[in-house]
């Protein structure tokens, strides 16, 4: 009963304290015989491991049910070593499982009895230190991601002593100093940055720790940053020194000050502009305007923003035409619109819209921009122009009849025989001046059509008579070229009203191009027939065609497609302009199919009832 | 109708630029009618007023006085008023055409489209001569 001695031994002590203490301490208590058999162990085992004392009693140390091998191996390698040694004994851990499962780590530290210099038994005390483990290792975790949060961040995050010196650096600082972090902790600004850079930094430091906070953008060495920097308080009240994040905005700044000179740029530019300008919003709506529109309108900002459409600028007669442009802007037809607006004073004025888009969001156009320019003055100079191509070509005149008319009478003999080269050559000048006339005329309708002053005056008229009269003009070239005409005209065909000038100008352009741009024993076809309302004209040929690039462009004043420039160097390229021209201002149509090289065909569609009158001081010339 | 021969008929032409003048007077000339030649208005309504002619052949942009001034002088004449007018121009403007209808013109030609030939044919066919 050596064990009971011991016990009695190690328990005894001032009114049975030791025994209460074994009783209720949380931590595992256990006496062991010099062996290391367990003499007694208290019932906080059971708590910790399920295995009550009873179980475990008697058995020795190094087999414990609850231990693991491992650590059962270094409880045997302990008592082997340090318990002969007699020295006081550190702590040391154990794992193991408890008999429900649960993972036990433990700390174990022993103290030796001694007799007489001989060890005689141990006391072992084992506590449970699972939740500081857990505690210790969620604090390491918490530094480890700390730690790489903070290297991760490409900003500069920094902690300083009240001395300034760093504590911690992260990685970014690697980057633009050129220095290792290991070699930035425990040293100021002062010992790897320029002196100047140091300085700035040393002094918005200082700035913090004396205020607690500063939040600034900061212009060190030539770079932008945003400095974040908060003193750091510890227990007590005790100064530890400085935190820091700071951020290199210096590309930000760049492109904001960029944004911000161009944004400059755009609003002077669109202030100081002649040109109206306006932002609308997807309905049409005045967004902004600027002060030309203002001015060129004569509203004020008031009564435009916010408004329309129909925009107070837009005059009533005109509605019709400006919501067409509109709604061609709306639908995504972003091009020039040549319209008329009206000023307060109810003027009005011509005028170039041009429409784009500003804003889109998901494919959709949410705001609009529009340029107004006045193009009054051009329009006054462009008339001008047309006046002083008519007055020219009046004056042009007077000579032309004279070489048509001396030619003429020379020609038919007035002043004696001629011989025969004598006639040859006064045709060719009676010639060459008939092409100057019909060349002053389309000069003429060209001015007529574009100052306006081109008169329409319907008529009854036979159009098959007219289309015969041009086609017999045309004989000597049909011949000539060995053509085959075919005409193909409905019998029923109605007497119409139109005016006879237009109608011939367009047989005689149409008619003619076929004609000119067909080669050799080529075919042309005129048909006339009735149609509903209208009468068709269609001219077709086996001719050059139209480049299929060029077909756009076709009906374009002094237009002249590349093919036919070569083989026909003559030409105005005025004759389907003048066409076009008349017949849409005339109620009639014109269109076209055409494939080079296999040939044109041109239809033409004139009212049967009657073409629109227009009051004009000037007719065609034909 | 008995046509009549150009001999007995008299045509006044009032014309401001030279050659095309002598043109028009040797043509019509040649063709049998006795011509007569201003170059102004102010000179062809003096002429037409003492030489009552059958037939005006008249310009409108003339010095002095122009053709449509000169043709409502004409106009107010006792004689003037019923005397075939053509005017032979180079404007060819609606204006000036109503304007010349109401003054009872008879033809209105724009010179350059015109052939000598072709304007004789004219005359000859107003003044019902051959």
């Amino acid at each position: 009963m050596l064990g009971k001695k011991m016990r009695k031994n190690i328990m005894g002590g001032p009114k049975g304290t030791c025994k209460m203490l074994f009783k209720g301490i949380k931590d595992i208590i256990v006496i062991l015989d010099k062996e290391g058999r367990i003499i007694d162990i208290n019932s906080a085992v059971k708590k910790l491991t399920g295995f009550s004392p009873k179980e475990i009693k008697g058995h020795h140390f190094k087999e414990l049910k609850f231990v693991n091998p491992e650590s059962k191996g270094r409880i045997a390698r302990y008592f082997k070593k340090r318990l002969k040694g007699l020295k006081t004994l550190p702590y040391y851990e154990i794992e193991g499982v408890a008999k429900n499962g649960r993972r036990i780590i433990a700390e174990v530290s022993a103290t030796p009895f001694l007799r007489k210099g001989k060890i005689i038994g141990s006391l072992a005390i084992i506590r449970d230190v699972a939740k500081h483990k857990r505690v210790e290792e969620e604090i390491k975790n918490y530094q480890r991601r700390t730690e790489s949060l903070i290297n991760s961040s490409s900003d500069l995050i920094f902690l300083k002593d009240k001395n300034f010196r760093y504590l911690i650096a992260n990685k970014a600082h690697e980057k633009l100093f050129n220095i290792k972090v290991e070699d930035i902790i425990g040293k100021t600004d002062f010992d790897f940055m320029p002196k100047e850079a140091a300085e700035g930094c040393r002094k918005s430091d200082a700035e913090a720790l004396k205020s607690g906070f500063i939040s600034r953008e900061e212009w060190v060495g030539g770079k932008c940053f945003h400095a974040i920097k908060q003193k750091v308080v510890g227990a007590k009240g005790k100064i530890i020194g400085i935190t820091a994040v700071i951020r290199d905005i210096t590309e930000r700044k760049q492109i904001e000050e960029r944004l911000k000179k161009s944004k400059e740029f755009a609003e002077s530019l669109i202030a100081s502009t002649k040109d109206g300008f306006s932002i609308l919003d997807s309905r049409g709506v005045h967004i902004n305007i600027n002060e030309a529109l203002c001015k060129m309108t004569g509203f004020s900002r008031e009564e435009l923003i916010g408004v329309g459409p129909p925009h107070p600028y837009w005059p009533p007669e005109e509605y019709e035409n400006i919501q067409k442009a509109f709604k061609k802007t709306l639908r995504g037809e972003f091009k020039d619109f040549e319209l008329i607006f009206m000023r307060k004073n109810g003027e009005r004025f011509p005028v170039i819209v041009s429409p784009s888009w500003l804003r889109k969001e998901k494919g959709e156009v949410i705001s609009y921009f529009a340029t107004v320019k006045d193009i009054t003055e051009r329009k006054r100079i462009d008339r001008a122009k047309t006046e002083f191509v008519s007055l020219a070509s009046h004056q042009l005149r007077t000579p032309l009849t004279n070489i048509n008319w001396y030619s003429e009478m020379l020609l038919l003999g007035k002043a004696g025989e001629l011989s025969n080269q004598q006639i040859k050559y006064l045709k060719e000048i009676y010639t060459a001046n008939q092409q100057l006339i019909k060349l002053v005329n389309l000069l003429l309708n060209v001015s007529r059509i574009e100052l306006g002053t081109l008169g329409i005056k319907p008529e009854p008229i036979d159009i098959i008579e007219i289309a015969n009269i041009v086609l017999k003009e045309l004989l000597p070239q049909i011949k000539n070229k060995k053509l085959k005409v075919e005409k193909n005209y409905s019998k029923k065909l109605p007497i119409i009203n139109a005016d006879p000038n237009i109608v011939h100008i367009v047989f005689e352009n149409l008619l003619s191009n076929a004609v000119k741009y067909t080669p050799k024993r080529g075919r042309v076809k005129l048909l006339i027939k009735k149609q509903k309302s209208d009468v068709l004209i269609r001219v077709s040929d086996t001719g050059y065609g139209i480049p299929k690039d060029q077909q756009s462009r076709i009906f374009t004043k002094f237009f002249r497609a590349d093919n036919i420039v070569e083989k026909e160097p003559n030409g105005t390229g005025l004759g389907l302009y003048i066409a076009k021209s008349v017949l849409e201002q005339s109620g009639g149509k014109i269109w076209f199919e055409s494939e080079e090289n296999k040939g044109t065909t041109f239809y033409v569609a004139i009212p049967i009832e009657e073409m629109k009158k227009k009051k004009g001081t000037k007719k065609l010339s034909i | 109708m008995t046509e009549q021969s150009t001999k007995n008929k008299t045509i006044l032409v009032i014309e401001d630029d030279a050659p095309t003048l002598q043109a028009l007077v040797d043509t019509f000339t040649s063709e049998g009618f006795h011509v007569l030649k201003a170059k102004d208005g102010k000179k062809g309504l003096e002429l037409a007023l003492k030489e009552h002619p059958d037939l005006v052949l008249l310009d409108i942009i003339m010095p002095k006085m122009d053709g449509m001034t000169m043709l409502k002088k004409l106009r107010e004449d006792e004689w003037g008023k019923d005397v075939q007018v053509v005017i032979l121009t180079n404007l060819s403007s609606v204006e000036k055409t109503a304007e010349a209808l109401k003054g009872r013109v008879y033809d209105y030609f724009v010179k350059t489209n015109w052939k000598l030939e072709d304007l004789v044919k004219r005359v000859k066919e107003r003044l019902g001569v051959r």
